[in-house]
């Protein structure tokens, strides 16, 4: 293959060609080619204002020098089309908008495949105003699936093309990376078109243009035109059956769950233990340091901040990973093969009744995984009020978190009936899906009012998925929830730690009243005394937990609590969980059995809960409580890294608070129904 | 896209296209928004459609560009049939 050029390689004093905008229609492999110009040599950004992003790498220069940056823009149609990409796209190639680079040329990435399609846009790039106002930018353009355009009879004439278009053209196959290698080579020699253009305004002209370059360039494109596919036709005659198309759909997205359900359990459960064990290494190191030097630091602010705050943080962080890199490649695999575009409208005719589109099916599936790479993943979602609503309404979803609530609450109702444990645990969901269901329906009526867009998607070829690009689709997703959630998510679990520490608590008299005890029977039965001194513990650990800031406004709160069934006791741990719903287990053993949080699953702690009593001395977990307890973990929002990645998928606090205030408001209420209703009914 | 005010005599509902049959493009009755996007993805003035699928999703090819329309679109693109 070689490289077509109507003009002599650029003049040593024009402008330095050191950015690239990479554009070009969806689906024609834009991305692939991103990639295997740039590899790992790429981050994130986006516009400002906006949740639209562009990836920005560096390509390797070949024959020395500086790397080339490429900024790879949205896929889109047509920089004229009433949508924030296309809005965003044309101001930023044309110097109003920044990402932190300006473009100095463009690479036009086009479907050799579908070349009069893509001359639309190729043309409206061409003549697209430069930031310095004195014309089109350079350009160069990638005639990319070559392969398969010749496997379909189609003769490219790339010379030719190049002199119709004004600028240099070369043919590539990103997924091989056929031609590759002459592409970084070209890159400097891009060159403003100095050819007569359609006006991109008429279309009919610009069919007209197109048409001829069609004629002079391209042989066989008259029998390729609309040859029947007859495999295609099939696949998607079953992938889209009102019947069968749903069976699909439901085996692949029981698949996709139980992926993400049960394999990152695997690498979940090896954070939890590396960082367990840099917790005790750093427990090692104050004793070294202690005994060795003399400097007791142990069990200080220093040690504990370390420990509790930073380690326990950067562990609470890295846990939601294994979620994020299993959903994000495995969504990229079923993108690549085309079969997502189909779901889309299997989908569609549900969830459109409830104002939701069809893409928010998969958000919503691995929803009840986390809600954060569900929220992260709604970017799939081209209308930009269907995707807030998605947003929105994700955290309804009963995410893995609180299953142990569940599991506690659900034993206290139904312990003796593993059948009617079994419903109550369906219900959880299904309370949780159709409340999402039915808020998204008034939101699409009210705050996010507008009509819902007919639905026309491109159904792109079935292909087999690269591995390659779905491995560097998912570290570019980790990547930039490490760096903008992760930072919030440690700040978060920081505060959570300070909050339940401080101010520390002297010990408390009544367990040194017992350790006095415990050191008089030492000699004589030290197996009792060793029982007494950890019933001494556990007091203190109570007491400390009580005496926190935490503790303090669980307190202070009780009243708002009561209502709902809850004392000061449930009252911490509602409070607790408002900031990690998962942690309500391990504080209630805190506070009520005095346990370690790291003991709250044992068996013989959860008794100790289930047994817990309030003030007066009536029990504390009584049906009315935990049904109302239930429904309220079922509601509420409970999860402030949720908020976090809410806020940065919206591109405002706005909507973060919204969903927090609906949905403690729908939580809070149901609960007051809940607990009420079942006083009035005489259930105790 | 030339809007469907006036649509002759002979120009049908995409929707209403059997399996197989082909027309050609005549006009739309959608929002500027829609046509403008239907536009750029392939389906330009007096283009040759053919249905692949009836229904919902209403399926066609225009020229190499496979398309997924919904009912409510699909039954808004009006096209001429040869006979």
């Amino acid at each position: 293959m070689s490289v077509a050029s109507p003009i002599s390689p650029a003049d040593p004093a024009s402008a330095i060609l050191d950015c690239f905008a990479l554009i070009g229609n969806p689906n024609i492999g834009k991305t692939t080619l991103f990639n295997r110009l740039c590899g790992l040599r790429a981050k994130t950004a986006n516009f400002p204002g906006s949740t639209v992003e562009a990836r920005i790498g560096t390509v390797e220069a070949k024959r020395g020098g500086d790397g080339l940056a490429l900024v790879d823009l949205p896929g889109l149609y047509s920089l004229n089309l009433d949508r924030p990409e296309s809005k965003l796209c044309c101001d930023y190639l044309t110097g109003k908008a920044s990402i932190g680079r300006e473009a100095t040329a463009v690479l036009i990435v086009v479907d050799a495949t579908n070349l009069s399609r893509n001359l639309m846009l190729v043309n409206q790039v061409l003549q697209l105003g430069g930031s310095g106002g004195g014309g089109g930018l350079p350009c160069l353009v990638a005639l990319n699936m070559i392969d398969l355009a010749q496997r379909r009879g189609l003769t490219i004439d790339h010379e030719q093309l190049a002199e119709y278009l004004g600028v240099p053209v070369v043919p590539v196959c990103a997924r091989s990376g056929d031609g590759l290698d002459l592409l970084r080579i070209a890159l400097p020699r891009a060159v403003v078109s100095a050819v007569a253009l359609p006006d991109p305004n008429d279309s009919a002209a610009v069919g007209r243009w197109a048409d001829g370059v069609l004629e002079q360039s391209v042989g066989g494109h008259h029998a390729v035109g609309t040859q029947r596919d007859t495999v295609t036709d099939r696949l998607d005659a079953a992938f889209t059956h009102p019947i069968l198309g749903v069976l699909v759909f439901a085996a692949i997205m029981m698949g996709l769950f139980y992926v993400i359900f049960t394999l990152a359990s695997v690498p979940m459960d090896l954070i939890d233990l590396l960082f367990a064990t840099l917790g005790e290494g750093v427990d090692s190191g104050f004793a070294w340091l202690r005994d060795s030097v003399g400097w007791n630091l142990a069990d200080g602010p220093l040690h504990r901040l370390l420990v509790d705050g930073v380690i326990g943080g950067i562990a609470g962080t890295l846990v939601f990973l294994p979620q994020i890199c299993l959903l994000f490649f495995l969504i990229s695999l079923l993108e690549d093969t085309g079969y997502l575009a189909r779901a889309s409208f299997v989908m569609d005719r549900l969830l459109r009744r409830f104002g939701l589109p069809g893409q928010a099916f998969v958000p919503m599936l691995s929803a009840h995984a986390c809600a954060i790479p569900a929220i992260m993943s709604a970017r799939l979602i081209p209308d930009h009020r269907d995707r807030l609503a998605t947003i929105l309404v994700l955290p309804f979803l009963s995410c893995s978190a609180r299953l142990p609530v569940y599991v506690l609450l659900i034993s206290v109702l139904f312990g003796n009936n593993p059948w009617l444990a079994g419903l109550a645990f369906a219900g959880c969901y299904l309370l949780g899906a159709v409340a999402a269901l039915l808020v998204a329906m008034v939101a699409r009526r009210t705050i996010l009012r507008g009509p819902s867009r007919p639905m026309v998607l491109e159904l792109p070829s079935y292909k087999r998925p690269s591995i390659h690009t779905a491995l560097l689709t998912t570290w570019d997703r980790a990547m930039t929830f490490l760096r903008k959630a992760g930072t919030v998510i440690v700040a978060i679990c920081i505060v959570l730690w300070w909050l339940g520490s401080y101010p520390v608590a002297g010990r408390s008299p009544a367990a040194d009243a017992i350790r006095a005890k415990a050191a008089e029977v030492q000699s004589i039965a030290p197996e009792e005394a060793e029982v007494m001194i950890s019933s001494a513990d556990a007091i203190d650990r109570r007491n400390a937990k009580e005496q926190s800031f935490i503790g303090r406004i669980g307190h202070a709160v009780e009243p708002v609590f009561r209502p709902i069934g809850g004392d000061w006791q449930l009252s911490i741990g509602l409070l607790s969980s408002f900031l990690a719903r998962e942690v309500f287990v391990s504080t209630m053993a805190v506070v009520i059995a005095g346990a370690d949080e790291d003991a709250a699953e044992e068996p013989t702690v959860q008794e100790e809960i289930m047994g817990a009593v309030r003030a007066d001395g009536t029990p504390l977990f009584t049906v009315p409580t935990s049904a109302s307890l239930l429904v309220f973990y079922v509601l509420a929002m409970q999860c402030l890294p949720t908020l976090a990645v809410t806020r940065r998928e919206t591109g405002s606090w706005w909507w973060a608070l919204a969903q927090l205030a609906i949905m403690t408001g729908m939580a809070y209420v149901a609960a007051l129904i809940t607990y009420q209703g079942l006083i009035l009914m005489g259930v105790t | 896209m030339p809007d469907a005010a006036r649509t002759p005599d002979d120009a049908i509902p995409l929707s209403t296209l059997k399996e197989g049959q082909r027309g050609r493009l005549h006009s739309a009755n959608l929002p500027c928004e829609d046509c403008d996007l239907l536009n750029a993805m392939g389906m330009t003035e007096a283009c040759e459609i053919r249905v692949c699928q009836r229904g919902n999703p209403c399926i066609v090819q225009v020229n190499t560009t496979r398309l997924g329309l919904s009912r409510t679109m699909a039954r808004n693109i009006f096209v001429t049939v040869e006979v």
